[in-house]
């Protein structure tokens, strides 16, 4: 497929959009399984950027910031990762094999502003503290947002140019490569429910998990149905446990379980 | 400080604007103290209203509000509004321990996002996702949508509702609430949807793709007809531990990318 100026300026906007994430609510739409929509969109193919929106999400799906940790730029590479992928037309393979690549260069473009631009805000911010102004310290919050444009515009342009390089280069790739990537692809989500797992087990909850695993294997329930069922007993079990808050501090800090 | 001054007083408006200032509190993450910025744009008005007429205690206060700060934003006005009941009685008394409410602040953040973030990341966005996947997989657009409002009505009520909670239990929020262990409770019944969720899509959206053969046995049978899907909990349980032992998430992800191509290379994958 011929990108077109329109059709990379369209890819650069959606990236925008994504990022003012921060801006909104940290509303989780720069994600790939909502970026792929609008990807879908500007290149006229929704059914596929969804298909491949959803499994980039299935893939980094423990991928996230939490705290000060600073995971891969799966946001960049997942809205680059389904274009490319389109583009292209080498689908999932296509998008599992391209996403990580970009979303570690365009982490380290991040902490490029996130150190300097930033760190130049901060330190405006102090000074107008210093003074007692507190519009000047508001104005500092907004104008690091000003980073976003340049990150935008080298994705658009990065989608522009990029086409055909990233075509040739896939084209190169052996047979047995792509495949396993393919396969490595149906595995990686185990680590990320394992990363999502670790937040929340403890030896009173790890028996949920393996009820969540049962429903879905023996009784064929797809998941909103194990949501339903898990609302249900979360709601009876917080009923009927006794407020006993020593126990259930102690409870939860112990996560020593035995896998 | 201004004792002749009438007293200054937190009132519903305040209380509101707190929570559309918390909309992008995280906008301005940066290396050196996060999201401290953010922390202080969100404070600016009511800072205004409290110290608006007095530039030293203004610069003291934007000063404190500057330093290092994180906390999960959907759970931030929790915070925010316990900081603001600190701040109102600062600004109405005169020997108010200032060191407090930085030592409150940094005390909280760690603990508050320690719940928010598997209430929110480890089960909420988990349930959105699921659902949003299980639906873009079949080509809808309704699951991006979906998944968009199961993440954000949750997100937008909990910053709405705890504005008003963390100012109202105010200083004394720590006891009464470790007295209820309310906490400890609503992180129990969370931990157990967002672990079932888990649990069913280690079942469902797993795949490995076993090919291996014995005596015209697929071996990948014969493990599914002791259990349905057991390899796919067997694998999970084997990241689980390797993520347990603290080893770099990069390097796992290499490893499985690395098993799948030998796999394929030699045709058990």
């Amino acid at each position: 497929m011929e990108v077109t100026v329109m059709q990379a300026v369209g890819i650069g906007l959606v990236a925008l959009f994504a990022y003012m994430v921060d801006f909104c609510a940290y509303a989780q739409w720069d994600r790939p399984i909502f970026t792929c929509l609008l990807v879908g969109l500007v290149l006229g193919d929704v059914p596929q950027a969804l298909v491949l929106g959803a499994n980039l999400e299935l893939l980094y799906m423990g991928t996230m910031s939490i705290g000060a940790a600073l995971p891969p730029d799966i946001y960049t590479g997942g809205i680059l990762g389904v274009a490319f992928a389109i583009a292209t037309g080498t689908g999932i393979e296509g998008a599992v094999t391209l996403c990580l690549p970009i979303a570690s260069l365009a982490l380290v473009v991040k902490q490029f502003f996130y150190t300097f631009f930033r760190g130049y805000c901060t330190h405006r911010a102090d000074y107008y503290a210093s003074i007692g102004n507190a519009d000047g310290v508001a104005k500092m919050h907004i104008l690091s947002l000003l980073m976003w444009v340049p990150m935008a515009i080298l994705v658009g342009f990065a989608f522009y140019a990029g086409s055909a390089a990233v075509q040739t280069i896939l084209d190169s790739i052996p047979e047995f490569i792509m495949n396993g990537i393919s396969v490595a692809s149906g595995m990686i989500p185990a680590l990320g429910f394992a990363m999502l797992a670790k937040l929340t087990v403890t030896q009173k909850t790890l028996p949920f998990l393996f009820l969540g695993f049962a429903f879905v294997s023996y009784l064929g329930v797809d998941v909103t149905g194990v949501a339903i069922f898990g609302l249900i007993i979360a709601v009876l079990a917080v009923y009927f446990s006794k407020p006993n808050p020593a126990a259930a501090t102690a409870e939860v800090e112990d996560d020593d379980n035995e896998f | 400080m201004s004792s002749s001054a009438v007293e200054k007083k937190v009132t519903k408006a305040d209380l509101k604007q707190i929570f559309w200032r918390s909309i992008p509190y995280n906008a301005s993450f940066n290396y050196e103290r996060q999201l401290n910025m953010g922390w202080a744009y969100t404070l600016v008005p009511i800072l205004k209203k409290f110290y608006g007429d007095d530039n030293e205690e203004m610069t003291k206060a934007l000063t404190r509000h500057l330093e290092y700060n994180n906390i999960t934003p959907f759970i931030s006005t929790f915070l925010f509004g316990l900081i603001v009941a600190m701040e109102e009685k600062n600004a109405n008394s005169e020997d108010f321990d200032t060191k407090s409410i930085s030592s409150t602040k940094a005390g909280l953040m760690g603990s508050l996002s320690a719940i928010g973030d598997s209430i929110f990341f480890g089960t909420i966005r988990v349930i959105a996702a699921s659902v949003g996947c299980s639906l873009a997989l079949q080509g809808n657009p309704l699951g991006p949508i979906l998944y968009l409002l199961i993440f954000n009505v949750p997100n937008l009520i909990a910053r709405w509702i705890l504005v008003s909670k963390g100012y109202n239990l105010g200083v004394e929020f720590l006891t009464s609430v470790e007295k209820s262990g309310a906490m400890d409770r609503l992180f129990f019944g969370t931990s157990i949807l967002g672990l079932m969720v888990i649990g069913g899509m280690i079942g469902l959206n797993i795949s490995v793709p076993l090919q291996l053969t014995f005596f015209d046995t697929n071996l990948i049978d014969v493990i599914n007809g002791i259990v349905p899907n057991l390899l796919n909990l067997l694998f999970f349980g084997s990241i689980y531990w390797l993520v347990k032992k603290n080893v770099n998430v990069v390097w796992i992800m290499l490893g499985i990318i690395v098993l799948g191509i030998l796999g394929s290379l030699i045709g058990i994958l």
